[in-house]
């Protein structure tokens, strides 16, 4: 089975030429999708197209989708894409999750967040904070408000962010 | 002159270990997308550093070919430098809503691997010296094209909607304030 997205819908392909639209209306099939396929589509969309500040990525519209139909399993999602990326992708992952401004989506992904704050790699902490930037939140402030950054310009973009935020 | 670049800061500030300062991983071509030459031509935003509102111009240029609102890393060489290493540019119009920078835009054009190693190298360099980047938060950008919009250097309505939301928060608040 193939995930590709198709008008801001996750959209698998079961088996050629047939083509099952996530959530599935067939009674017949299973109406959650494969926690791994969505896994692979995201990576593959992270590891083709690099996200770049300004520019819309293709992840954004499936995990907005499944922040919003099934916000367990994008939760699962994002856990193994973390666990198991190398550098490369899982700090995309948390600054996509940052351009999702729902309380659903930062419900589902503020303990992510949180964690890549600590981080050891300055990626995940630098995608962090811009995720924070992206919520604009009360509970944004909250979590930027306890971070101690080490290095000199991300913690000066985080004490600036943290005094737009307050604004 | 300076050739500027939107960039990402934090694959460019960490050096893994048993690398040099002046030396640029060769992970960093697929981390990201500040070394992505299409047409084997890499984009820079060109601007006289003798002008004390270069800075602001550039980062006005960047964002005014953006769809969404962002935060912004930006770093800059010199183009003396470049020209010395062989790089050619060519002048290019620029992707940009704000009419009268784009032809602030030059191409660094006919890369091959060589000439692109030569250009990270120069970048890296500018970075790790710690004065030759700037980062600008998204509020940041939005009060810059507010002033732009204020200013009639670019209109609103031409802006991509995730791009001008912001920005009209901002002159919301400036109205609200009796600015």
């Amino acid at each position: 089975m193939q995930v590709t997205t198709v008008d801001d819908r996750l959209v698998f392909v079961v088996s050629s030429p047939s083509v099952a639209t996530w959530p599935f209306d067939s009674s017949s099939v299973s109406t959650t999708p494969d926690v791994q396929e969505v896994v692979d589509r995201l990576m593959s969309l992270f590891e083709g197209e690099p996200l770049e500040s300004g520019v819309e990525h293709a992840a954004e519209s499936v995990l907005a989708h499944l922040v919003r139909t099934a916000p367990t399993i994008a939760m699962d999602v994002a856990t193994r894409i973390l666990a198991d990326s190398e550098e490369l992708v899982a700090p995309q992952l948390i600054r996509c999750v940052g351009r999702l401004v729902s309380a659903r989506a930062e419900a589902v992904f503020m303990p992510m967040v949180k964690d890549a704050l600590k981080s050891s790699e300055i990626s995940m902490r630098d995608a962090a904070v811009r995720a924070l930037e992206g919520w604009g939140t009360p509970g944004a402030v909250h979590a930027l408000a306890g971070y101690e950054e080490p290095v000199p310009w991300l913690r000066d973009y985080a004490v600036r962010v943290l005094r737009d935020l307050r604004r | 002159m300076v050739l500027v670049r939107k960039i990402e800061l934090s694959t460019w500030t960490q050096v893994p270990e048993g690398f040099a300062a002046d030396k640029v991983p060769a992970e960093l071509l697929s981390k990201c997308s500040d070394l992505k030459a299409i047409g084997n031509e890499l984009s820079f935003w060109r601007f006289d550093a003798s002008d004390v509102a270069w800075r602001g111009e550039a980062t006005l240029a960047i964002v005014g070919g953006w769809k969404k609102l962002d935060g912004l890393h930006v770093a800059w060489m010199e183009e003396d430098a470049l020209l010395a290493a062989g790089i050619t540019l060519e002048p290019s119009a620029g992707e940009t809503i704000l009419a009268e920078l784009k032809n602030n835009h030059v191409d660094a054009v006919r890369l091959d691997l060589s000439r692109l190693a030569t250009i990270a190298r120069h970048l890296a360099l500018a970075i790790r010296s710690g004065s030759q980047f700037h980062t600008s938060t998204q509020q940041e950008l939005a009060v810059q094209l507010a002033d732009a919009v204020e200013a009639k250097r670019v209109k609103l309505p031409n802006m991509p909607q995730k791009l001008g939301e912001p920005v009209q928060v901002e002159l919301a608040r400036r109205t609200s304030a009796g600015r």
